[in-house]
């Protein structure tokens, strides 16, 4: 389980282009996660303008109906389930690389989005959500009389 | 050698991953899983992003590449706000031995997963042997 404390996430990370790099070495040369960091899965990009936000999450290989999004005001919570083949009996895995189980992750908008009007597909193994800015979290001109 | 030894000893050789090579301009590595069965070895990949036209398996020599290509997505007029993964290619070479049969491979690619069943050659499948 991830939870994304909401200071050091989306907003400002120092170590954002650290991890970045990090992610990128790891995923050049191989599963091998030496260094010991726990990733948080699944691995998100995030969007944004004034009127919405897009977030695509890489989730290779899961059924639509073991993933479970929501969504309140500004928080997004992302939970599911990947199941792998595994070997039957008097079978082996040569190798063993692709990760398995259960996820949960929650991750703050960078604004409150409407519920009503979000959009989801799945594709390819990547996730992408649409979600609208919220009427009444965006700017307004305030005029001086 | 009497022929049950040898049996044994050509399993041996049949779909061993003994080795691979990386493309050095390639991307990304796919994250696999390669299960050896009775009669077959089957090989899945993660490869997130890549779709069923843009996918390539080949054996040939006893080497299995795979290969994907994947079409970076910009969202247009927005900005990235946080970058937890990159997009590219992916490129995978293993060795794979010689008991394999390159004409009864099925592949198959789904949700961003490519899932290969590559027979063992007749003459590497374990046999029951008859006592007489």
């Amino acid at each position: 389980m991830v939870i994304w404390d909401r200071n050091a996430g989306l907003r400002s990370n120092p170590f954002g282009e650290l991890e970045r790099l990090s992610r990128r070495m790891n995923r050049v040369f191989g599963p091998a996660r030496a260094s010991g960091v726990l990733e948080a899965f699944p691995p998100l990009n995030v969007w944004s303008n004034n009127e919405k936000t897009i977030v695509t999450a890489e989730i290779p290989g899961i059924k639509k109906e073991d993933l479970d999004i929501s969504v309140e005001n500004d928080v997004l919570t992302m939970k599911g389930r990947r199941e792998i083949e595994q070997p039957g009996e008097g079978e082996s895995f040569r190798r063993h690389e692709r990760g398995h189980g259960s996820f949960r992750r929650v991750v703050a908008l960078p604004f409150a989005v409407d519920p009503e009007s979000v959009d989801a597909e799945y594709k390819d193994g990547i996730l992408r959500l649409e979600l609208q800015r919220h009427e009444a979290s965006k700017p307004r001109r305030i005029e001086i009389s | 050698m009497n022929e049950e030894q040898e049996i044994a000893k050509r399993d041996d050789r049949s779909g061993a991953v003994q080795s691979e090579v990386f493309e050095p301009d390639a991307e990304f590595i796919p994250q696999v899983d390669v299960i050896e069965k009775q009669d077959y070895i089957r090989v899945l990949a993660d490869m997130p992003g890549v779709s069923r036209e843009d996918v390539e398996a080949t054996l040939e020599e006893g080497v299995l590449t795979i290969s994907g290509k994947v079409s970076t997505a910009d969202e247009e007029g927005m900005s990235l706000q946080s970058c937890e993964y990159e997009t590219g290619d992916f490129y995978r070479s293993f060795a794979v031995g010689e008991g394999l049969d390159t004409e009864g491979i099925e592949a198959s690619m789904q949700d961003g997963v490519l899932d290969l069943c590559i027979p063992k050659s007749e003459q590497y499948k374990p046999k029951q042997i008859e006592i007489k």
